[in-house]
């Protein structure tokens, strides 16, 4: 495994939101899955703290400047406010480390280790109805940009601005979402790996279901559910690429805290920009505190 | 590009073919019981709010944070199987219905009705 250097520019805003945490009171967002943006926001005056470790299996068979093979570790942390009963702001800053075995994506002297780009945003409920106790149907505005604070290899040196609409919906022990948005990017990544590196823009079509296995019906009494869930995520760029994965998973929520874990592959892989992934493995907690 | 093209279309398809099921439903009103505009003090005592949209664990912490930020809210205990919560309220400057209003659609969700208990 090879480290380097952090900005420090971006270690100030990892620490300046990390830092925030302690002095907010904390509900997580509820019943969302794990990759795909949902229609819940936190009310006002709470906060929802989340932070995901994804590994992403990289094994591209292909030659420069794609082959690669190895593991990237990521550390995604977010902060969601709410401000108005409607309208939520979110941080977003995810830490990386390769532990490559071979490479040819990457340039003499890149970071394996840093900081990638503060993505800032908020989110505007526009719909909101609940037909019964446990039902309830949500749609949302998103919007927001990543700042060029990252470290050379996991920044994109530039502001992506990007904008989109969820829906979550949830009836009885089933859920479901939708995610629709557009990235426009301004600059691009040094070696890029994932959609919205290259500097092609980005359309992205996501899609989950939930399903609470256990409790089948709740109860007076203050107990966690167990959901599995699956997602496809799909990327569409405007350079031809496409990707499209298919993920399967586990949520426990507890009305204090909660953890999930998902297991992802690609089922469409149209790739001519950046490498190939193989598995991408999720998992988190939501603490309450 | 065709390739990217024409998987595009296909997921954008099958998305709007789930969506009229979704749409159908965006005029409901929220609640429309006038009790619950009311600005008179509930009495001292217990209340009974019956709350709707509470669909999973973690909602109860978004409504408890709420209504026991409420002047003279002394607990809450949320009951997700029958979509309630029971309000212990005391003091001399007690809620009225519509501040429970605000605080539940504060937390996300829709007030349906409140009943003071004997």
């Amino acid at each position: 495994m090879i480290r380097g250097p952090s900005p420090p520019r971006a270690t100030a805003a990892l620490l300046l939101l990390l830092g925030a945490g302690p002095w907010l009171h904390a509900a997580a967002s509820a019943q969302e899955s794990t990759n795909v943006t949902s229609a819940t926001l936190p009310s006002p005056g709470v906060a929802a703290v989340r932070v995901l470790w994804r590994t992403t299996v990289f094994d591209d068979p292909r030659a420069a400047p794609f082959a690669l093979k190895g593991r990237e570790h990521a550390l995604d942390t977010r902060l969601a406010i709410g401000l108005l009963p409607e309208l939520s702001a979110e941080a977003r800053l995810i830490t990386s480390v390769d532990d490559l075995d071979a490479s040819a994506a990457m340039p003499a002297g890149s970071d394996h280790a840093g900081l990638a780009d503060l993505e800032l945003s908020v989110k505007w409920r526009l719909w909101r109805r609940d037909p019964g106790a446990v039902d309830t149907q949500r749609l949302a505005l998103i919007a927001g940009t990543d700042l060029p604070t990252g470290s050379r290899r996991l920044g994109g040196g530039s502001f992506d601005p990007f904008a989109g609409i969820a829906f979550t919906g949830i009836a009885g022990r089933f859920g479901a979402g939708f995610f629709a948005g557009w990235q426009f990017t301004t600059g691009g990544h040094d070696r890029p790996r994932r959609p919205g590196e290259t500097t092609a823009d980005v359309f992205r079509l996501d899609a989950n279901v939930l399903y609470r296995v256990y409790p089948q019906t709740y109860t007076s009494e203050r107990i966690g559910a167990w959901y599995v869930t699956a997602e496809v995520l799909s990327t569409f760029e405007t350079s031809g690429d496409a990707e499209v994965m298919v993920l399967s998973g586990i949520l426990y929520e507890g009305p204090k805290w909660a953890m999930e874990c998902t297991i992802g592959l690609p089922v469409v892989r149209d790739l001519s920009r950046r490498p190939e992934r193989d598995v991408v493995i999720t998992a988190g907690v939501r603490v309450l505190f | 590009m065709f390739r990217s093209a024409s998987i595009a279309a296909v997921v954008l398809c099958t998305a709007a073919s789930l969506l009229p099921g979704c749409a159908s439903t965006v005029a409901a009103p929220r609640s429309d019981d006038p009790r619950l505009a009311s600005l008179d003090p509930v009495p001292a005592g217990d209340v009974l709010l019956h709350v709707r949209g509470m669909s999973c664990p973690q909602c109860i912490t978004n409504v408890d944070l709420q209504l026991l930020a409420l002047r003279g809210v002394q607990r809450a205990h949320v009951d997700m199987g029958a979509g309630t919560v029971l309000v212990a309220v005391a003091g001399s400057d007690r809620p009225a219905p519509a501040d429970f209003a605000r605080a539940v659609e504060r937390a996300g969700f829709t007030l349906a009705g409140l009943e003071v208990l004997p």
